[in-house]
């Protein structure tokens, strides 16, 4: 097989198109070639550099300064939490799924189904309500109007209608799970009631951040503060219009660190192609819930100890 | 004996490469990333197991592997994709952190050269996490012209990351 081909097979491979014979023969040129599965190795690098390269691009903020992290000075936990900072478009942080765990809706979240009007403009400086880029809370459903820069940089380049909401965590302290292994869980509905394979994309986020200290100065560094954040979760989903598929849930989770004093609710419409005005782009139904004792998965930990 | 310390920051800087290689299995880049996520919290909380560098970046590609191939078996039903035999194969000589790092750089300045057209192409197969028949269907092309476009892109820009590499190195 030529280098040509087996580039080929490897875009195929890549897709999860290629039949179980063709699997046969790409496995048979990398088997018998070292020279073959450095170049699948290479390919590989190059696509998630590339996966990288777009999503920084995505989320650059042009005038942030660089600033050093500081995780290596946290507790384990908190550190173990905080990996996932930066992985923006990971779909699920944590996946975790146990009938024994102990799940409570959070009533410090208000307002998640849009029943009240009240919707205030840049990132909230106080908890329990709503704040943001310019949308509107119209029919049960906030609906994202246009992108906005942020507050800590009004000339920065707006690429996404954000909408925050900083909830207190302080009073769940009691019913975390001393082994630092509670978890908080945002979904959110998100519609995309364009007509199908309307242009430009346009990607819905659900992310939270957890911080110490007071929520009542962030406003003054974010979104320049993120890398303090001791953990955080996001899910996002693209869409090109109304499909089949209607509705989409976006859920974002991350653990709890035991230093963590609020969290950052963020939900956001992007459009892919700026700028761009957003139409018929909503979200409802938001929700924050505590899992306490999610019993993590220990399976794969088990069999590579049995080997 | 490692510390819980070094081995996140040995993870951290490994994620790339990590995360390629959890995507030979899950050809899926956003669940690569979780599976990522998943193998780090399991090996910061054992970190006394690991005597060495080598031995954490063994076991984390055992386990990112495996994790992977339980993901996609209870997500489908099944695992289609590369034996066992060719991922161990695979994983014995996978580029290190120095070849992610230096690639990344490259790739920053070799993606300047490409035309628009093209750069959406990638940037919808790569970030969107699009498969190459939305691709198509969204760039009004077939699906084989998107393959095609594909393989060239990478040929393209590994040339110019491998000639780029080449004169910024020591002579």
């Amino acid at each position: 097989m030529n280098t040509n081909d087996f580039v080929h097979l490897l875009m195929r491979f890549q897709d999860g198109a290629l039949t179980a014979d063709e699997l046969v023969m790409f496995e048979a040129a990398m088997r018998d070639d070292s020279e073959k599965r450095r170049m699948f190795a290479e390919t590989q690098l190059r696509s998630i550099a590339l996966h990288d390269r777009f999503r920084q691009e995505a989320f650059r903020v042009e005038s942030a300064p660089i600033r050093k992290t500081t995780w290596i000075t946290r507790s384990i936990p908190a550190m173990a939490a905080g990996l996932v900072i930066g992985l923006f478009s990971a779909s699920i942080v944590w996946a975790i799924s146990s009938p024994q765990a102990t799940t409570e809706r959070l009533s410090s979240l208000l307002n998640g189904s849009f029943d009240e009007d009240r919707l205030e403009r840049g990132f909230p400086r106080q908890t329990g309500f709503w704040s943001g880029d310019e949308a509107t809370i119209r029919d049960g459903q906030l609906h994202f109007i246009s992108p906005g820069s942020d507050s800590s940089d009004p000339t920065g380049r707006a690429i996404s209608c954000d909408v925050f909401q900083l909830v207190d965590l302080r009073p769940l302290r009691a019913n975390l799970s001393p082994d630092g292994d509670s978890l908080l869980e945002l979904s959110a509905e998100f519609l995309d009631a364009r007509p199908p394979n309307s242009k430009p994309s346009v990607s819905f986020f659900g992310q939270l951040y957890l911080f110490s200290g007071d929520p009542g100065s962030l406003h003054q560094t974010w979104p320049q503060s993120i890398p303090e954040a001791l953990a955080s979760g996001s899910a996002q989903v693209t869409t090109l219009g109304l499909d089949a598929k209607g509705k989409r849930t976006l859920t974002a989770k991350c653990l709890i660190p035991a230093l963590a004093d609020f969290a950052i609710i963020q939900i956001a419409a992007r459009p892919n192609l700026r700028p761009a005005k957003l139409e018929k782009l909503s979200a409802n139904n938001v929700k924050l819930t505590l899992k306490t004792q999610p019993h993590l998965p220990e399976r794969i930990v088990q069999r590579l100890h049995e080997n | 004996m490692l510390t819980p310390e070094s081995v996140t920051a040995i993870l951290l800087t490994e994620r790339r490469s990590l995360t390629a290689f959890f995507a030979s299995v899950t050809r899926d880049f956003h669940l690569a990333e979780d599976v990522f996520q998943d193998v780090c919290v399991k090996a910061v909380a054992r970190a006394e197991i690991f005597d060495t560098t080598a031995h954490l970046m063994n076991w984390a590609r055992l386990a990112g592997k495996n994790r992977a191939i339980d993901i996609l078996r209870v997500r489908d039903g099944r695992y289609v994709g590369l034996s066992d035999e060719m991922l161990s194969l695979l994983a014995q000589d996978w580029p290190d952190l120095s070849t992610a790092d230096v690639m990344q750089e490259a790739l920053d300045h070799c993606i300047t050269h490409i035309t628009a057209n093209n750069r959406e192409l990638l940037r919808l197969r790569y970030f969107e996490s699009r498969n190459c028949s939305d691709v198509a269907a969204i760039m009004g092309r077939k699906i084989e012209t998107i393959y095609q476009a594909l393989a060239r892109l990478h040929k393209t820009l590994g040339d110019c990351i491998r000639g780029r590499l080449r004169t910024e190195s020591p002579s």
